[in-house]
């Protein structure tokens, strides 16, 4: 790489200053929960005059935060794990074996890439009902899995494809391994840097999908945080600066799992920079 | 060696599918299905029961409505226009963030943030940026600016770029981190050899990145056009559809007339049609990056 | 990578060797820590959380929890066995919510609305109310949610939306009360030229200004010995609007051609016009009770009153409005006992009057129980006692809420320049022949 000169300077502080420019609605997210409406008028874009978390205390309240947010995190945590499972264990079925009937499968899960899942929404419905799954968060979960599957099973396969060695396998099954044993101890943790894309996608995801609890979860038990800032709009009418809290809240917690993983994240979907 | 015989490892191999493919047959390929057949019937709310096959009749109403024929031209501008702002966007954010910049992570960080919001928070969030009343921000510092108030949601020729906009803002940052991806995976030799033949940083740009970022452009406009067609939810929290019909989309449409109005066969009906055309566009999409590719 | 046989995975594949070849040792060991922060991947999720002693009712409704605090009070003091709990879900998207809900076998307890639409009470969505409740309310009040004798729902105090006017703004400026469009429109005039917003509206939410229209209709048209026969021929598809309405829409068109409703309103949500009136931008608000709570919680002082939708003739004027709210119990809700206990409460003068509390004006369809109207709608007495307030919709039957949005819709774009008069009612009509053509 060539060394710092005057016009990666220059380039420098443009960008920051176009960063800056393209985080204003996030920070006119933050800002704006602090105040009241008529500070928000008067001032959209200044900091706060005095911070009070009242607002937060009564959005945590209002939402019935750690109920909500435990769902979440049993929904995006069971559905995340399932489909590292799932998907990886069929991804090294489908690519060490291309007979005729698991390239027709292969096919049939990229279908699934293209299809909006509300397409089949009817009948998924009165599926779910059938199988007493209505309301349930195992019901949320399973589709959450099955509308993953395509995407992860053909980040897997392609991964094993082009970088998980023939014969390492080839050596373990001499030595008398199985095939679940193969899989198991030698390829899967030789896929730890697809697992982590493979992760990130899906917590991104999974906890930000809205239609899904929207139509499968109707107790407010069961909800999500979306589900409790969709709720309340158009509750506060007057008091609109009210939703501001309850929307901070409801994606705080990507937020700190972004901060906190930052490096990882962009790592994990750039994973390979160095490769030269 | 004998209990590698044993054992036929076809069988292990077939179970190691069957999770998934159990689930996906359930939950994905039986609805599909399911939704082929009540196309060609007159099933909806009204009439749940007496269920009759009556063959195209949902397809040809469906073609007949200029109501759809609008929306499905909504969709097409929307996936073509955050497709192409997303991607020519990120490129070159993602040239000058893979120099040596100081900041570089910071910035990279936060361009990628908005990808981390939900859909719907960030419809929300911009709703109020968007407003013409008095705590719409955007309006508010225009008007500070002694320019006039622009009515993003409510005029209808303008309601569906912005809505754009947004989705641009949204996934530029993600973009841009799979072109840098990419890039990164350039061998830095061909730019030494370029600089050595005396080509200027636009022509290095154009002969030598650009070629080598075919693998990501077409990732990246592929999924953004795929995402772009199957549009709702960010329709859904800012405009409904409206004014009017002006914001109106494929998905849209197919759960209002499929699912509100109780139109049960027809919305089946439409949801095919979309397929169809995805699977059309995507192919075609293919067809030229893969020509595009070979020259 | 070549043998791959279709584009797709081919040019897919070649980018995702790059992106997940050889990440770093050290940050994927930072991913399994994130994995075990979360909760166990079980399904422990089912675990019912249900306290044993009260008994959980909910209730969907599409007004502000505001709106019915004091029934909710009221639940709770005289009810000590009960929890009942509301559930607040914005207008726009309450029908299709609870539909799919109802679908589903699922859905709140105690529901809103919904008992008006016939395919929804043929499909046995709602339990039958008439053992315990029949005769005990006016014919007037539960025609709308009676089948075949059969009554489904409870109407609440009727509700009805007129304009309410700030009374200071209009001392202000020497203004009358307005007797007719004309008067109207100058007493409008007079605000423009002072900067003052006439009217706010919310013409983003479709329903304000169908609910505009219908009113100026009512007034010029359907509440006419000529017209009163036509919202019932309109259900039926004996009738269309654009054969009659036509003139009634190009009046309407006045509003816009003197600049009272602008295309700039096209962005401006309910709460956001509702705020405009209450702060005083605006002189004017078409609504009714159900806001009256949030005016004053905005501005406790402001002094206003309403007078009736106003006709090119004059007149009494009319009220957009019809009984109330109607509550009806969910045939798969599993503490329909409960829920019952809810409803018996409700129909006790007491319960009447708590629901009136925060929806001061309509009148009780409750046998023997009568209210005062508050003097916030003074102005509006005259159509009152001409008995006028009527939802023209009420009687479009399948057509009832979905062509009404579709004419809110089609006015929307009237008020955009994208479509004329004409093109909006047939663009109703044909909404209305759609959804009558499922029943055929």
């Amino acid at each position: 790489m060539s060394s710092y000169n005057k016009t990666d300077a220059v380039l420098e502080i443009l960008m920051v200053l176009l960063a800056a420019v393209f985080l204003i609605p996030v920070y006119y997210l933050l800002v704006t929960t602090f105040k009241t409406p008529s500070a928000a008028v008067a001032h959209p874009m200044g900091l706060p005059l005095h911070i009070t978390f009242d607002n937060y205390v009564n959005a945590f309240k209002a939402m019935n935060y750690l109920r909500v947010l435990s769902n979440n995190l049993i929904i995006s945590s069971s559905a995340v794990i399932s489909i590292i499972v799932f998907s990886s264990m069929a991804a090294y079925s489908l690519a060490r074996r291309m007979h005729r009937l698991n390239r027709f499968l292969f096919m049939l899960f990229m279908v699934g890439m293209m299809v909006p899942y509300q397409m089949g929404i009817l009948a998924l419905y009165k599926l779910v009902i059938q199988l007493h799954l209505m309301n349930t968060l195992t019901g949320v979960i399973l589709i959450e899995i099955c509308y993953s599957l395509p995407f992860s099973i053909f980040l897997f396969r392609s991964f094993i494809h082009s970088t998980v060695p023939f014969e390492l396998e080839e050596a373990a099954r001499v030595d008398g391994c199985g095939v679940w044993r193969t899989f198991w101890q030698i390829v899967f943790p030789l896929l730890k840097p697809v697992i982590g894309t493979v992760a990130i996608l899906n917590v991104l995801s999974t906890w930000n999908d809205f239609m899904t609890p929207l139509l499968f979860l109707q107790s407010r038990e069961k909800g999500v945080l979306l589900l409790e800032v969709f709720r309340n709009v158009g509750q506060f009418s007057v008091d609109w600066t009210n939703l501001f809290p309850m929307m901070f809240l409801a994606v705080l917690p990507l937020m700190i799992f972004y901060i906190l993983m930052q490096k990882f994240i962009i790592h994990g979907i750039t994973a390979g920079a160095v490769k030269g | 060696m004998n209990k590698f015989k044993q054992f036929n490892p076809e069988s292990s191999y077939l179970l190691l599918l069957l999770p998934a493919l159990f689930i996906y047959c359930i939950f994905f390929i039986y609805p599909t299905l399911k939704t082929s057949w009540y196309s060609f019937t007159n099933w909806s709310d009204v009439n749940p029961v007496h269920v009759k096959f009556i063959g195209l009749d949902n397809y040809v109403a469906l073609f007949k409505d200029s109501i759809y024929m609008n929306g499905i031209k909504n969709t097409f501008i929307y996936a073509l226009l955050t497709m192409i702002g997303q991607n020519v966007l990120a490129i070159p954010l993602a040239v000058i963030l893979n120099k040596n910049l100081i900041t570089k992570n910071l910035l990279r960080a936060s361009f990628f943030l908005p990808g981390v919001f939900s859909v719907l928070v960030i419809g929300f969030l911009w709703s109020f940026m968007y407003s013409t009343s008095d705590f719409g921000l955007i309006n508010q510092l225009l008007g500070s600016i002694g320019l006039k108030k622009i009515n993003f949601l409510g005029d209808p020729n303008l309601a569906l770029f912005s809505i754009i906009l947004t989705q641009i803002w949204q996934w530029v940052g993600y973009t841009m981190v799979i072109y840098l991806a990419n890039m990164q995976s350039i061998s830095t030799e061909y730019y030494e050899a370029a600089r050595i033949d005396g080509a200027t940083g636009f022509q290095s740009f154009r002969y030598i990145t650009l070629p080598l970022l075919i693998p990501a452009i077409s990732f990246c406009t592929v999924t953004a056009m795929i995402s772009g067609l199957k549009v709702f939810d960010i329709i859904y929290a800012l405009t409904g559809g409206g004014p009017g019909h002006s914001t109106e989309s494929i998905v849209s449409l197919m759960l209002k007339k499929g699912l509100s109005d109780g139109f049960y066969g027809f919305g089946s009906a439409f949801g095919i049609v979309f397929v169809i055309i995805v699977g059309i566009i995507t192919f075609i999409h293919m067809s030229l990056i893969k020509l595009w590719e070979r020259q | 990578m070549k043998k791959a046989r279709i584009i797709l995975i081919s040019s897919l594949l070649v980018l995702t060797v790059i992106l997940s070849a050889c990440g770093k040792a050290d940050v994927s060991e930072s991913k399994s820590e994130s994995e075990s922060k979360s909760n166990e991947p079980s399904t422990s999720a089912e675990a019912d959380s249900a306290p044993a002693k009260k008994v959980k009712v909910t209730l969907a409704y599409w007004n502000k929890e505001e709106s019915v605090k004091t029934l909710l009070q009221l639940v709770k003091d005289k009810l000590p066995d009960v929890d009942l709990q509301y559930q607040f879900i914005d207008n726009k998207q309450y029908n299709d919510i609870v539909k799919t809900q109802l679908a589903a076998g699922e859905g709140p307890d105690i529901i809103s609305g919904l008992m008006t639409d016939p395919n929804l009470v043929q499909a046995n969505y709602f339990e039958d109310l008439t053992a315990r409740f029949g005769g005990k309310y006016y014919d007037s009040g539960t025609e709308n949610v009676t089948y075949n004798g059969k009554l489904y729902g409870l109407p609440q105090a009727s509700w009805f939306n007129g304009l309410f006017y700030n009374v200071d703004l209009f001392d202000k400026y020497n203004l009358k009360v307005p007797k007719t469009l004309d008067e109207y429109f100058q007493v409008a005039e007079t605000f423009i030229q002072n900067g003052i917003k006439p009217q706010a509206i919310a013409f983003k939410d479709m329903y304000a200004p169908a609910q505009s229209f219908i009113a100026l209709a009512l007034n010029d048209y359907m509440g006419t010995p000529e017209g009163k026969d036509f919202s019932v021929a309109f259900g039926k598809g004996e009738m269309k609007m654009a054969d009659v309405l036509e003139p009634v829409l190009n009046t309407w068109t006045e509003y816009i051609k003197r600049g009272i409703f602008t295309k700039e309103m096209l962005g401006i949500d309910g709460p956001q016009a509702l705020d405009e009136f209450a702060s005083g931008k605006a002189a004017m608000y078409q609504s009714g009770a159900w806001d009256m709570e949030t005016i004053k919680k905005k501005s406790p002082n402001m002094k206003i009153d309403m007078f009736p939708n106003l006709g090119t003739k004059g007149g009494p004027g009319w009220m957009v409005g019809g009984p109330g709210v109607s509550f009806g119990i969910n045939k798969s809700s599993e503490v329909k006992e409960a829920a019952f206990k809810v409803l018996d409460l409700l129909s006790t003068p007491e319960g009447q009057k708590a629901y009136w509390q925060d929806n001061q004006g309509g009148s009780s369809f409750l046998k023997d129980v009568t209210f005062e109207m508050p003097e916030q709608y003074n102005g509006a007495q005259e159509a009152f006692k001409a008995g006028n307030v009527i939802y023209p919709p009420n009687v479009w039957g399948v057509g009832r809420d979905t062509t009404f949005a579709e004419l809110g819709k089609g006015l929307q774009d009237l008020v955009a320049g994208s479509k004329t008069p004409h093109e909006v009612l047939v663009a109703a009509d044909k909404k209305q022949q759609e959804m009558l053509s499922k029943t055929k």
